[in-house]
């Protein structure tokens, strides 16, 4: 049977429809509401996974993908477990300046020794990591200034005592005072601030790049520490070749250098970026996946929210229903009417949660410290999928409202 | 005006034994007739009130309205014969909630495919006698008003047929009394009402009167108190 549809008719309903949804406040509240917190949901966690996501990219642009790190280090066996964390001195001056000599592709590089050491400025003390580099490690890392200028050559020719400040390090002893051109001791040893480095936040490793200090490697090996090791060595090699060959080569030149025997293990460590980078980045990835599957299964939820609401504003318009049958409504009008009416505050709340979706993604990426992302596609996306899901989830109960008997729905109580 | 000869509804119950309601109904009834079909319950006037609103198709027998066999027709063909041809008068008015008295005659309207005349809905309303209610919701309106409301609806369309089920049921007897003198005016108007009830004092006000018991017609006859009076004003 074809179904004849009267066109000046359902522009008749719709009007009415939006007569009904205002008359109907609370239930359409209650509608708009779970639209607009499925479509807000599904919004706020992908951009929360593209946040983090962002986030590791950030950190893969900050200390690139090219740049290699020695650490000086010991496994140990010790009831057959791998420990970590004797001091190892064996990485020294001859090591690096071989390394130097030996691998091609080094472009830039600086050796490392890190102690945890008391500072003190004024009143304010504390124990933090204090990291004695080069000038070059600023610029493998990326690391800007925020205020002052960075240490030179000249610095670590003569052990000068200039320390540059990690943002958390300046904010901790300094309050909102400028720390350029003032005093901290570093183990009562009187250094001179010569600037502030710019905020990174926890860095690929782990560390909280924001609470070191850092000196001139010389002066830290000298005047703080009185060794003549390094706690690691880190390459950055001018193009990106084979990171694996280029770190197997590296380890075998150290064993040799150190003498270490066969079916000894190491006392160093190479590790590559490259590495951490892909883990970072799977795990980023999984988290991506997982939570487009609880955004869409949000959706559902909300979806189910709408037909529930639905199912019973039809129960308790049977009678409502019957009458506008026997008044000479078609079941096709009585399905445009149900119809029309969930998906208009359907649409509502969607376009209501993707607002929603906007300011939330906002604050938990202000919260988690994440950048602010707004994936627009993936907002589309979510905002169409919540409207076909509704219009599914709508119909049915139009559909079963255009099916009611109407003299069973005039009987109706 | 309506012709049904050899009416059967038979339904089917659960555990599939048929339950005549309808046995064999045959009537008449002409243009301008005030007739109504009273029976007790379970007598099958409520199977034969929805067959005579084209809310229902009957097993058998032949079912013509305005010159039209209806008895077949399809769920939207009798939509629309409903929307045309019928005004529906119901017990419990049936009128929505949370909306104006005006708009509840403007039901009908929407259904026909064309504009709605706010004008005619509210002429109708003066003409029940509610012209000053129009804007009001029908939950502020008295039971008399509420089912005046109904009845200006049922005309919304003008319909040649007026079919109104039980319409005094949930009354008192004054507004009762009202609803039923207002039905008697439209009949002396030319309206054909065809008024389904099972209260003699109710069917009292009707020119003719048809009982039906068993699925069958028991009686035909024409109401002492208005015997010839209407037949013979339309002749005149």
């Amino acid at each position: 049977m074809a179904v004849e549809v009267s066109w000046v008719t359902w522009r008749h309903l719709a009007a009415g429809g939006l007569r009904q949804i205002w008359r109907f406040r609370l239930r359409s509240t209650l509608v708009i509401l779970c639209a607009a917190l499925g479509v807000a949901g599904a919004v706020t966690s992908v951009n929360y996974a593209s946040g983090g996501r962002a986030q590791v990219l950030e950190k893969i642009r900050r200390l690139g993908t090219n740049v290699i790190v020695i650490n000086a280090e010991q496994s140990r066996a010790v009831a057959g477990r791998a420990r970590t964390g004797r001091i190892v001195t064996t990485l020294q001056e001859g090591d690096y300046q071989a390394l130097r000599r030996e691998v091609a592709a080094v472009l830039r590089s600086s050796a490392v020794i890190a102690a945890s050491l008391r500072l003190k400025a004024g009143f304010s003390s504390k124990v933090s990591p204090v990291l004695g580099v080069e000038p070059d490690f600023f610029r493998i890392k990326s690391w800007p200034l925020e205020a002052g200028g960075y240490f030179h050559d000249e610095d670590l020719k003569r052990s000068a005592r200039v320390a540059l400040l990690g943002h958390g390090v300046a904010r901790d002893l300094y309050g909102g005072e400028s720390p350029v051109g003032q005093r901290l001791f570093i183990n009562r040893v009187p250094f001179e601030v010569a600037g502030v480095l710019a905020e990174r936040g926890q860095g690929i490793d782990a560390t909280n790049e924001d609470q070191q200090v850092l000196v001139p490697l010389t002066t830290a090996m000298r005047r703080l520490l009185n060794v003549d090791h390094y706690s690691s060595i880190l390459l950055e090699l001018g193009e990106v070749g084979d990171m694996a060959r280029d770190s197997a080569e590296i380890a075998e030149l150290l064993r040799v250098r150190h003498r270490i025997p066969e079916f000894r293990p190491d006392d160093f460590k190479v590790g590559n970026q490259a590495e951490l980078i892909r883990t970072q980045l799977a795990a980023a990835n999984r988290l991506g996946f997982l939570v487009r599957w609880i955004g869409l299964s949000g959706l559902v939820v909300a979806g189910l929210g709408v037909l529930a609401i639905a199912w019973i504003a039809v129960r308790d318009r049977t009678t409502e229903i019957g009458t506008r049958r026997a008044l000479g409504a078609t079941a096709p009008d009585v399905f445009f009417q149900f119809a029309f009416e969930a998906m208009v505050l359907a649409t509502i709340g969607a376009g209501l949660g993707l607002g929603l979706g906007w300011i939330a993604s906002r604050i938990t990426a202000h919260q988690a410290a994440l950048p602010f992302i707004f994936e627009t596609g993936n907002a589309v996306l979510a905002l169409g999928m919540a409207l076909v899901l509704n219009l599914v989830f709508a119909s049915w109960p139009a559909l079963r409202a255009a099916r009611l008997d109407p003299i069973h729905a005039l009987k109706h109580e | 005006m309506i012709e049904v000869s050899h009416l059967v509804k038979t339904y089917t119950r659960g555990d599939g034994t048929p339950v005549p309601a309808l046995k064999d109904i045959s009537f008449t009834i002409g243009r301008g007739e005030f007739v109504t079909i009273r029976g007790a319950s379970g007598s099958g006037k409520s199977s034969l009130l929805n067959i005579l609103g084209c809310l229902d198709t009957p097993t058998s027998g032949s079912y013509r309205l305005d010159g039209e066999d209806v008895s077949h027709y399809s769920d939207e063909r009798r939509s629309h014969t409903r929307n045309r041809k019928i005004g529906f008068v119901f017990q419990s008015f049936n009128l929505l909630p949370r909306t104006t008295a005006a708009e509840n005659v403007e039901i009908p309207a929407l259904y026909t495919g064309g504009a709605v005349d706010r004008g005619r809905a509210l002429a109708i309303l003066g003409q029940v006698g509610l012209g000053d209610r129009a804007e009001h919701y029908v939950t502020e309106l008295s039971g008399g008003e509420q089912q005046r409301v109904a009845i200006a609806r049922a005309l919304m369309n003008d319909p040649p047929l007026l079919l109104a089920d039980e319409p005094t049921g949930n009354l008192d007897s004054a507004a009762g009394e009202s609803v039923m003198q207002l039905l008697t005016d439209l009949h002396r108007e030319g309206r054909t009402i065809v008024l389904v009830t099972h209260d003699e004092g109710v069917a009292a006000y009707a020119e003719r009167e048809i009982m039906i018991r068993d699925g069958l017609v028991a009686a035909d006859r024409p109401q002492p108190g208005h015997a010839g009076s209407g037949a013979a004003r339309r002749q005149a």
